[in-house]
């Protein structure tokens, strides 16, 4: 793919395909301006990013009040699946990425195979 | 305090409007959203914050110009100026701590509604819209008062008379990027219970203790376009109930959770709620559970 390689959702997962604006320094994957994190000076995508801050967040302020803006949100995203919850993800290009959170649909693939889906949905990889 | 004035003064019309009415209805962008109700949170957090050091001052204040006022009628009545002083210091506070107290929001907001707008952000396609209800006055305020209980003796307790409330504080729609269709309602129940006794001193002393029962009752309607739905039992403390549509799966799942207190809930089980319905999913043509 040539867009954003990053996932957007939270309950369910789907391709962001947004214009690359630059690489991410811990997984390398390509991200638009809005995937990068502001926090880690747009070095890391918001998933790296909220992988290694965990707590205490940059999207808190010195209060402790959550920021609530894209940071928190991956956050946010990235404990509740830590907690347990395995996102659907409905895109059309494979990330091995997400296989740590058992991403449903990925279940079944095994690999970088590809797996067309009439539906737009499922293990495909562009 | 002054951080909490000031953040009410930077306020624009609108959000002083809400502040004042507690009550926010209509379609909103989640991102607009966020930013229209982020500057409110933050003085509503900051007024929580400075209520009670400000009460204790207003307190204060008092019994230090009672005081002035014995020792400027014994010493010279040239002090006379000091216990007015404290006593327009205490009267100047009291008006604005009993100000923002009229002006505050259920913690409900901050803590719960909140955090779920930024998630649906993320759920839902730039700037698609969401409908929002929200009521943020007290879960016990006079018009969620749905009845009086006789009164009724308690072991340690002279009387008890409870009474009820129903706070439907929260609701709201939105279409999500998959095509899924999500509505919520958030709903609490709350008994007051005030409960009388008279302590060893022989005094008559009352205190009021709360139960709550938020209900979180949430219904998607997935495409089958995108999703095949697989059977699971529901997960504890919920209920489901699969309806099978000619477009749409419509799953309704309701969570109910007790509390001892009118603390807000954890805003992740409104996420379960809502998880519970897309657990059940995989996407449509994908072989396999959903595991």
């Amino acid at each position: 793919m040539s867009g954003c390689e990053c996932k957007s959702g939270f309950f369910s997962l789907r391709d962001c395909d947004g214009a690359p604006a630059g690489a991410c320094s811990e997984c390398g994957r390509t991200a638009c301006t809005r995937h990068l994190s502001p926090a880690s000076g747009f070095t890391q995508c918001l998933d790296c990013h909220a992988r290694a801050e965990q707590q205490p967040r940059e999207g808190q302020d010195a209060t402790g009040e959550e920021a609530l803006d894209d940071e928190w949100t991956y956050g946010a995203r990235h404990r509740y699946y830590s907690s347990g919850y395995h996102p659907v993800y409905t895109g059309s290009h494979y990330d091995r990425y997400y296989d740590t959170y058992d991403t449903r649909s990925f279940d079944d693939d095994g690999g970088d195979e590809v797996e067309a889906d009439e539906g737009g949905a499922g293990f495909g990889d562009s | 305090m002054f951080e909490a004035l000031k953040a009410r003064r930077s306020l624009s019309p609108e959000q002083k409007a809400l502040l004042e009415t507690k009550q926010l209805a209509g379609e909103y962008e989640p991102g607009a959203l966020v930013a229209l109700l982020k500057p409110i949170a933050e003085y509503d957090r900051l007024s929580d914050k400075a209520r009670t050091p400000m009460g204790c001052t207003t307190g204060a204040l008092f019994v230090l110009a009672f005081v002035l006022l014995i020792v400027s009628a014994n010493v010279s009545f040239y002090l006379l100026p000091l216990p007015l002083a404290a006593l327009g210091g205490g009267i100047a506070l009291l008006v604005t701590v009993l100000k923002m107290k009229k002006l505050d929001l259920s913690n409900n907001f901050r803590q719960v509604a909140m955090p779920l707008f930024a998630v649906l952000r993320e759920d839902m396609e730039p700037g698609a819209t969401m409908n929002v209800r929200l009521d943020l006055s007290p879960p016990t305020a006079k018009g969620k008062k749905t009845g009086t209980g006789k009164p009724y003796d308690v072991p340690g307790y002279r009387k008890v008379v409870d009474t009820t409330y129903v706070d439907p504080w929260f609701g709201g729609g939105a279409r999500l990027a998959d095509g899924s269709l999500l509505q919520w309602t958030v709903t609490d129940d709350v008994v007051a219970s005030e409960r009388t006794k008279r302590t060893a001193r022989g005094k008559i002393k009352t205190k009021t203790k709360h139960r709550k029962l938020t209900t979180i009752a949430v219904d998607v309607a997935l495409p089958k376009k995108e999703y095949a739905v697989a059977a699971m039992p529901a997960a504890e403390g919920e209920k489901v109930k699969v309806k099978d549509g000619e477009k749409r799966t419509s799953l309704h799942v309701e969570k109910r959770v007790k509390t001892k207190s009118l603390d807000p809930i954890d805003p992740g089980a409104v996420f379960d709620t809502i998880a519970e319905a897309y657990r059940r999913v995989r996407p449509a043509g994908a072989e396999g559970s959903a595991s």
